[in-house]
Parts: C-alpha cells; structure tokens; sequence
C-alpha cells in the first residue's frame, strides 16, 4: 500500500482540514510507515488459528429495545471548547 | 407538465425514524423535543472507544418495512461506515448499510395501477441537528443516533402527483403498520428528490440532479414542478444540466446549487469493525409478518366488503391510525360495525382525537349497547356518553345516577297521564281540534317526567284512550 501525496491532499479536503504542503509531505511520510507497520500482520501464520472466524449474530443476540440513562447534559459538552444552552457550538457551517 | 416534448423521470429517497424508545447503538432514549444534548451517551456523541450495540427492535422494524412494502429481505445484515465531516456528524462517520442493505427489491402499486419499484430499505443511524446562529453553529445530538431506514425507489415516477400519491401511500404503510410515525413537522420523515428530463419516448435518461431539504409533500410537488421546468428550460436553450445537489428553499419556491459531483463527497465505505454480521432467519421474518397490523389498504378492503361500510365512511375511518385501530377494537367488543362506524364519526369525532381517542373502547362499547338493546334511549345514550367523556366514570353507576336506567311500567305512565290530564286543562279542550298536536304535547311531558324511559308508542296508546274517553 502506498499513499502518494495526492491522496493525501485529497483526505486533507475530505476532512475539511487545511494544512501547509510540507506538513502534508511529511504526513504522507508518516502515513506510509504506519502501513509498513500494519502490512507485517499479512506475515503472521494464522492457518491454525480461528483469528479469521468472524462469529454471526443470531437476531435474539441483539440488544433489547430499553432505555437506560443517558449522561448529564453538563458532563456531555464538559469538554466541548465552546458551549451554549447546552449544545455544541462550532464555526458556522452550512452546507 | 409544462412541456409535453419531454419525459419527466424521478426517483426518490425517503428517510424514517423508527418507533423505537432507544437509539439504535445505544440505549438512550429515541425522543423528540427534550432539552438540547440531555439523550446522549459517549456512544451517540462519538467519544473514541465508545462501542456501537445494535437495537434488536430497529432492526425488526426495518425488516418490517420491507415486508410492507413487498421486498425481499436479505439473508444477513451488515453495517458499514459511511464518512463524511460535517458537524451534524459527531463520528464523522455514519454507520449505514451499502452492500447488504436488509431489504432489497418491492414495490407500491399506484391507483393507476402502476407499480413505482423499490431498489432497497436499509437501516442507519439519524444525524444530530445543527442550528445556523448568526456567526456559529449550534449542535444538539439527541437526534443523532436515532433509528432511520431509506427507501430508496427505481426511477420510476413521471410526474409531481405520482410522487405524492407514492409518498401518501409509503407513509400510510409505515404508520399503519407501527414502523414509523412520519411527523414530517419533527423531521421524522424526509424526501430527497433524484429529477431527470428526456425527450419524451426516449431510453436514454439525461442527466440528474438531487434536491435535498423536503420535509413536506407541498414542498415535494413545488421542487418537482419547478426543477423539471428549469431542466426542460435549460435544455430549450441549449445548455447541459450539471450533475450536482440543489437546496430547495421553500419560501422563495426556487432551488439554488450546493455542489457540483466534482467536488462531491467520496463516502469511502468500509465495513465497520465494530459491529458483527447478522444473520437473519427466516423464522423470524416470518413471525414479523404473521404480527403484521392491517395495512391502510387491507383495512378498506375488510371495511366495505365484510361491513358493507359506505365509502365516505370509510375515508374517515382510516384517515388516522388511531381513530381506525379503535374502531377495530370496538368492533371486536360489540360486533355491530354499521352502529360503531356512525356513532364514531358523529360523536367521538366532534372531540380532539390528535393524540388519543376520549373514551375507552369498553365504555364506548358499552353505551351503544345499551342503546342498541333499548335499555335507554338513543339520545339519552347521547347524554351518557358526553357525560363519560368529562368523568371517565363508570358507565352503569352514571346511567343509575341519571336516572336512565329501569322500566316504566304502564301503570306507572297510566298514572303520570291521569295527572297530566287534570293538570293541564286547555289542551285537553283542545284535543277536539288538534289532537295530533294535544297527543304529541302530552308525550313530551310523560318522557320528560320519566327522562326519556317510557315508551312512546305505549304512551301515545294510553293518551288517547284517555283523552278519548273524556
Ligand atoms: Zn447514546
């Protein structure tokens, strides 16, 4: 897997973030190296092993249709930078 | 429309929150109009390392969609990330479903006949809601997370009045059958419109555009009618439609571009780790189906041909899922559906039956029984039952209470006839001249004295066997 710069530009605009090219550069850098790292798992020896087994879900499995308390509205925007009559608040954006 | 050289070609998507009490990863309450972010767990803010958990009735409920609408429900469910970064998004990303939606296929049948096709109905997750402040963004997340299906037709409609009667009849289905309660006013039901225009007769489509923002079927038809306008205009000039989203303004009645596909968004779906395949079995679909309310158009049906209901009747009884599941319970309790039918419209109607009906069933039931079997009278029953709007007290005590209960015995009107005689001197001497008018006078004044429990025609015997007999 190789993550050129384009493509690096291109997640940049995707994640509505701006950024110098010399960070993006390195960033790509980064990005590459962190995919060699991963790429090491396709090595390991998992023929006797279950590790690809996903297990299926039967429907009775799934969670139960009842409430249960959600957090206080103050402890949920604790740490949001900006707050107002408890909600988030952001720079404006509109689609 | 405005011009007949050219093929109008829709599609739609409509979104619906389903009738759960939680969300549909976590267990916080599905709610409309609580205090802004007081429904929210890490889970629905997207705080990293939250893990989703599905709600097994949000998926019930989704399958139960399809089988209203006729699909085929698919053998498992996955879910995938959808990413895209905007704030309405906490994790942005949207957990949805792209290539095992849980139902594929199905239809609606038009009145005309024409069958508009369904490609799927998939299952996700609702977005928070963000109010446009003057110079910031406010963000409420009690909506995000909330169980939403989108149905996503074939471009199958041609006209505004084909969307309409499409969407009436998918929001019927949805309400009928306890999926979802498509209050478009709460956002609970929202269209996006897919338009195209091509010369008519012609297998080739030309290029679409999506409108987004419709939240009511007025605000649908408007958006169609001017967007197939602009195309065809457009097209009259010589111009290409640009492939792109276009915002619907429903107070200007115009649609504005909000970004061309070039600049579109790139979902990069992947299937989200965090959540396990599902296997559907058939045992369970088909327990949904068996438990499946009568739709709208299977409650007509049973309406005219079983209770020989007339139509105008009908309409009224299934314009609300409310008012024609109550007359079905009542029916069940007194099997008199004619009887039900008219004293529904004509008196339980007259009250606010928005959020609930006025009366149980039981009471309902119970005073038109009484009427029906002559133990007191229709109006009097009338009386009854306004009383037992205002009290919701026992229906016997309170026809005790009024005295509408027990009989008259024909000594008892013999009586009460002799003393009117005597006490009401002028109209017996009138008897000679009038004695429709003198006999009906004295009627009155023996069930107003026994509040509306004689009986008339037994009165009417006595009066002139005594009248004449003067
Ligand atoms: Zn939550």
């Amino acid at each position: 897997m190789k993550i050129d710069f384009e493509e690096i530009k291109r997640l940049e605009k995707l994640s509505a973030l701006s950024s110098s090219e010399e960070k993006l550069k390195s960033l790509a850098e980064d990005f590459n190296k962190i995919a060699e790292f991963v790429e090491q798992v396709k090595n390991a020896d998992i023929e006797q092993t279950d590790i690809g087994y996903q297990r299926v879900l039967k429907i009775d499995e799934l969670r139960a249709d009842e409430v249960v308390p959600s957090m206080p509205q103050s402890e949920i925007v604790s740490n949001a930078p900006e707050k107002e009559d408890g909600c988030f608040v952001v720079p404006k954006v509109v689609e | 429309m405005t011009n007949s050289n050219y093929d109008i070609v829709i599609g739609l998507e409509i979104h619906a929150e389903l009738n759960t009490k939680t969300k549909v990863f976590c267990g916080c309450q599905n709610k409309f109009g609580q205090e802004p972010n007081s429904n929210c767990c890490p889970v629905c803010v997207g705080m990293p390392g939250a893990l989703p958990v599905l709600n097994k009735e949000a998926l019930k409920l989704a399958i139960k969609a399809g089988l209203a609408c006729d699909c085929k429900i698919n053998d498992y469910a996955v879910f995938e990330r959808k990413n895209y970064f905007y704030p309405d998004l906490s994790k942005a990303y949207q957990i949805s479903q792209l290539v095992k939606p849980i139902c594929i296929g199905g239809f609606i049948e038009l009145e005309s006949g024409k069958k508009i096709r369904l490609n799927r109905i998939h299952l996700e997750e609702d977005a928070g809601k963000l109010t446009h402040q003057l110079n910031d963004t406010h963000i409420d997340y009690n909506r995000g997370g909330v169980p939403l299906i989108e149905c996503v037709t074939e471009p199958d409609i041609s006209s505004a009045d084909e969307a309409l009667e499409f969407l009436q009849k998918l929001r019927n289905r949805f309400i009928f059958a306890d999926i979802a309660h498509c209050k478009m006013e709460q956002g609970g039901m929202r269209c996006d419109v897919n338009l195209s225009i091509k010369p008519k007769g012609s297998t080739v489509f030309g290029t679409r555009t999506e409108m987004k923002n419709l939240n009511s079927f007025k605000s649908v038809a408007h958006a169609i009618e001017y967007e197939a306008k602009r195309q065809i205009e457009e097209i009259e000039k010589g111009n290409k439609i640009i492939q792109e989203t276009r915002k619907w303004d429903d107070d200007s009645g115009i649609s504005s571009s909000m970004r061309s596909k070039e600049d579109s968004q790139d979902y990069r779906y992947f299937p989200d780790p965090d959540l396990l395949t599902i296997e559907v079995e058939p045992s369970v679909v088909e327990s949904i189906r068996s438990n499946m309310p009568l739709l709208q158009e299977q409650r007509i049906q049973i309406y005219s041909e079983e209770y020989n209901l007339p139509t105008s009747d009908i309409n009224i009884l299934v314009n609300s899922k409310l008012v024609s599941d109550y007359f079905d319970n009542a029916v069940k309790l007194l099997n008199e559906p004619k009887e039900i039918a008219n004293w529904i419209i004509t008196e339980l109607l007259k009250q606010d039956v928005s959020e609930k009906m006025p009366i149980s069933e039981q009471k309902f039931t119970q005073i038109i029984n009484l009427s029906l079997t002559k133990k007191i009278t229709r109006s009097n029953a009338k009386i009854l039952l306004e009383n037992i709007i205002q009290t919701n007290a026992d229906v016997m005590e309170t026809a005790k209470q009024l005295e509408m209960l027990g009989d008259i015995s024909k000594e008892d009107i013999e009586s009460i006839v002799i003393n009117l005689i005597s006490e009401n001197e002028k109209a017996v001497a009138d008897y000679e001249k009038t004695p429709d008018k003198v006999v009906q006078f004295f009627i009155g004044n023996v069930m107003k004295q026994t509040k509306g429990r004689a009986n008339a025609a037994m009165a009417r015997d006595i009066i002139i066997a005594k009248l004449q007999n003067k």
